[in-house]
């Protein structure tokens, strides 16, 4: 009998907060090393528990996007989705899209002129690939009660309706071993995921939806409400500063080449880089005045060196309520599936 | 039309009648937000009669009949309509695309593993 090494992340409390499926983390080099392919890897995966669950497939080879438009390592290469053992053949699983490297996608994307300076000779994966998304809009994968929607961003139970965020950096870190914060979303956080950054097969939207100075929420002060209750898991506010500077210094300018998020918009003015203040639109201005992120308070930031900004990113990163620091290693066990 | 399609009310009546002459009862499950509508008459049909034999097999003492929607997102359209005191319509405004999730049928199997698949041709959207 054959065996592949996983990280699971199970069902039940983590960090204090209810994660609603059991997430199953595979390495792509396991998958391949077992003699895998992508499809069989997740029916293999879906035996480990009769319970609902998020099955997704990492490569240490690739790049990704985040819903900001920055780059981060280690992408998904296929999401999936299990209950009872079993994964739905037409919705539950799906490999993402490999997107080349071209002069005129950089052009079209302008984050991706960080793709070649901080991460040369990485393949680029986004969201699912277009061959086999069925869905007509949500870039989600479902079997029975198991929803993994947004390419594995948000995970829910679509029977008792539990829903938990694993924004990109948070979910690769529990896969990396890295620590996480766990706590409620708040109203920074539930704004700032509405500032997105356009692409085409991206992970969260799946053509491009919102212009970088735009937000795509539009819900006006109602946005800090829309899943400021919703438990999540983040990187650590140091890690995603670490991200925010080194997509700043490659030139990428919030606003125009990647999202006008609160965070971002902070340490750009932090760093004194230049912002397209003139692209951020009046709607999005509502719903960043709405939790505080003033003109008038990014222009009262103090200017900081990159040292002095990774110090203090608890205090600068806003985003997430009641949170606590968790080790990946007191939540996530590595365990063997055989097959 | 009604050779090509059949009303819901005749579906319903016409799945218990089915389970009916095999001797076994039907409880039928996911029609509550079903109004009107009108159901492929050849769907019916293959439904009707799997559910009048499977009424008769050995071992069977009851069916439960499930109907699902088979796309998980479900788009809605939704309309918000503004009245005035005489309570007419002035104003309309839609928001379409609004999705729902809904659960997928592995929700209902209840761990059984004896599942079969009945049709007649797979649509190019299947493949």
């Amino acid at each position: 009998m054959a065996k592949i090494k996983a990280r699971v992340v199970p069902e039940g409390n983590i960090g204090g907060l209810y994660n609603p499926l059991t997430l199953i983390l595979l390495d792509a080099d396991d998958v391949k090393a077992a003699g895998l392919d992508y499809e069989q890897a997740m029916k293999v995966a879906a035996t480990y528990t009769d319970g609902p669950c998020g099955i997704d497939i990492y490569d240490r080879n690739t790049i990704t996007t985040t819903s900001d438009g920055l780059l981060a390592e280690c992408g998904m290469v296929a999401i999936g989705a299990s209950d009872q053992g079993l994964v739905n053949p037409k919705y539950g699983w799906l490999p993402m899209y490999d997107e080349p490297y071209t002069e005129e996608i950089v052009k079209e994307e302008p984050n991706l002129k960080a793709w070649q300076m901080l991460y040369p000779g990485y393949r680029l994966v986004k969201g699912p690939s277009p061959d086999y998304k069925k869905l007509p809009v949500h870039n989600a994968v479902m079997t029975g009660k198991a929803g993994n929607n947004n390419s594995a961003s948000e995970i829910m139970n679509l029977v008792t309706m539990k829903e938990m965020l694993f924004p990109f950096l948070g979910l690769r870190s529990l896969f990396w071993g890295d620590d996480v914060r766990i706590g409620h979303a708040g109203p920074v956080f539930s704004v700032s995921i509405g500032m997105m950054f356009p692409e085409r097969y991206g992970r969260i939207s799946y053509f491009p939806t919102c212009e970088s100075g735009n937000t795509l929420h539009n819900s006006g002060a109602f946005a800090q409400t829309l899943k400021k209750d919703l438990p999540c898991v983040t990187c650590t506010k140091k890690m995603f500063a670490g991200y925010i500077i080194r997509h700043l210094n490659c030139g990428l300018v919030p606003a125009r080449d990647i999202a006008c998020a609160p965070s971002i918009l902070t340490l750009a003015c932090c760093m004194g880089k230049e912002i397209a203040w003139e692209r951020i639109t009046d709607r999005a201005w509502v719903e960043l005045d709405s939790v505080g992120f003033t003109r008038e308070y990014f222009d009262s930031l103090p200017r900081l060196t990159e040292e002095e900004i990774l110090e203090r990113a608890d205090e600068l990163i806003p985003g997430m309520e009641d949170a606590v620091t968790v080790k990946a290693a007191d939540i996530v066990l590595d365990v063997e599936i055989e097959f | 039309m009604k050779l090509m399609h059949t009303k819901t009310p005749d579906f319903v009546q016409k799945m218990h009648n089915a389970a009916f002459k095999g001797g076994k009862t039907l409880v039928m499950k996911g029609m509550e937000t079903v109004r009107g509508g009108k159901w492929a008459s050849i769907k019916t049909g293959q439904i009707e009669e799997i559910t009048g034999k499977t009424a008769q097999e050995e071992g069977v003492a009851s069916l439960e009949m499930v109907i699902l929607n088979e796309n998980p997102e479900v788009m809605k359209i939704v309309l918000l309509k503004a009245r005035d005191k005489d309570d007419n319509v002035i104003k309309i405004v839609r928001f379409p695309g609004v999705c729902v999730f809904e659960p997928l049928e592995e929700t209902y199997y209840e761990g059984c593993k004896n599942v079969s698949t009945h049709t007649t041709y797979t649509l190019p959207t299947e493949q």
